[in-house]
Order: C-alpha cells, then structure tokens, then sequence
C-alpha cells in the first residue's frame, strides 16, 4: 500500500515539475525566434550599430532550450511511471551535459561580452557573473543520472533473476 | 532595516547552515559507499524541504518592503524536484532491498 502511494506521489508531482518545464519550453520557444528577429537587421541595415551581445545570447537560449527539453521529457517518463529505464536516465544525463555546455559557453560569452577598455583601472568583473549556481545543479544532475543508471541496472538484474 | 526581513533573513542563514551539514553528511554516506540506504534518502528528502522552504522565505522577503514584487522563487520548484529524486531513490533502495533478499 505504502509502496503505491510513493508511485502516486512521484507521479502526482511529475506532472506539476513537466508542466513547469513546459511552461521554460514554451518561453525558450518564443525567446529564440524574436532575438534572432532583433539580432538579424543589425546585418543588414547599415544604419544600425552591430552588437555582439545580440548575436551572442542567440546560442545561449538555443542551449537552454535543449537542456529544458530534456528535462522535459525526463518528467515526461517519470509521469509515465517509468522510473528506472535506460531512456528516463539518458534523458537525465543528456540535460547534464546540454547544462554544462550552456555554462561553458556562459563564461565564454561573457569573456566575449566586455568592453575593450583603455585604462587598466577600468575593467571590472561586473559583467563577468560566473554561474555557479548553473554548474552546481548540472554536476548535481549529472551525480543523480549516475544514480539513476545505478538502479536501472538493479531493476534489470531483478528482472533476469525474478 | 524591518524586523521581519531581519528575522527571514537569519532563517534564511540558519537553512543555509542546516542545508550544508545535511549535505556533508549527504556526502559522507556516499563515501562509505551507501547508495540507495534509508539514510540517503532521508538526507535528500530534509534537503529538499529545506529548499521548499528557503524558496518561501524568499518569495516572502520579495513580498516585504523595501521590494514589495511579486517574485515566486525557484526554490521551490527545485526542492519539489530534490523531493521527487528522493522518492524516486527510495523506490531504488526496495529494488536493492528485494535483490538482496532474492539473491
């Protein structure tokens, strides 16, 4: 009994995460088309000042996008109730890595970003905020699909056994 | 500064403080090579309360003044999301239970 309504709640509550992460998708969504709609002209029209900023955060929701849609279809299997299987943990550890390529790219797109400044007294790391609460939660995604590997093996030697 | 975001605040430090030493500790039973025990999954389900409430006591903080915004946190997103794992790894831990038995 006990062991059914801990399906239940897992269930219950990956419906409220999916539908969250569905929400960040659509947002990712709609943000991708209107920066590109932003950054494009400025190639174009000779009028307008080129901004790398514009063409850099391009890339940037591209890679937040994919690592929510993996996260996405993570909550999608756990909904499912499919827990432990080979495609539930791939999921998981394909949003780590999509994460920590994003955090990779952050660093480099903010090196990319600063000013060129004259006076050495001028530069700053105001601009240069490393996300370490990124690269904390993807090492941690990472550590917990590993886990999630772990038992999907568990669960298949039970099979073969039982 | 107000009292009550002086006193949110030092609850804020306090959970912060809390949530490190349950993460050592977390961590310690990782090392002796503990996965899926009862004590882990008891660590990751106080971590994720813990962030629930982390994440109300930030959306209350953004209530107060001086910001006065309506701000939800993603705290609390994420500490559903430790919970989850943590049911989820106590589904692991009667998968090792019955093998154990099995074998």
């Amino acid at each position: 009994m006990k062991n059914f309504q801990n399906k239940a709640k897992i269930v219950k509550v990956s419906k409220i995460l999916r539908n969250i992460a569905f929400a960040g998708l659509v947002l990712w969504g709609i943000m991708i088309p209107v920066s590109l709609a932003a950054a494009l002209p400025l190639l174009f029209v000779k009028e307008l000042s080129f901004s790398l900023t514009q063409f850099l955060v391009i890339p940037m929701f591209g890679l937040a996008f994919m690592t929510n849609l993996k996260i996405f279809h993570f909550l999608d299997r756990l909904k499912n109730g499919c827990f432990f299987d080979a495609q539930t943990a791939g999921n998981l550890n394909a949003a780590a890595n999509w994460w920590l390529v994003l955090c990779l790219y952050e660093v480099v797109s903010y090196v990319l970003m600063q000013q060129p400044w004259t006076n050495p007294h001028d530069f700053s790391l105001y601009h240069f905020p490393p996300d370490v609460d990124g690269l904390f939660a993807a090492l941690t995604l990472k550590f917990v699909a590993w886990f999630f590997r772990e038992a999907q093996e568990l669960q298949e030697e039970q099979e073969l056994t039982v | 500064m107000p009292l009550p975001v002086q006193f949110l605040g030092s609850m804020h430090l306090c959970l912060l403080g809390f949530g490190a030493i349950i993460l050592i500790r977390l961590f310690k039973l990782y090392e002796r090579g503990s996965f899926f025990a009862i004590g882990n999954v008891r660590c990751i389900k106080i971590l994720g309360l813990i962030v629930v409430g982390d994440g109300l006591i930030q959306t209350a903080l953004e209530f107060l003044p001086p910001n006065k915004s309506v701000e939800i946190s993603n705290n609390l997103a994420l500490g559903l999301l430790i919970l989850l794992i943590a049911w989820i790894m106590d589904e692991g831990r009667k998968i090792q239970e019955e093998q154990e038995l099995t074998v």
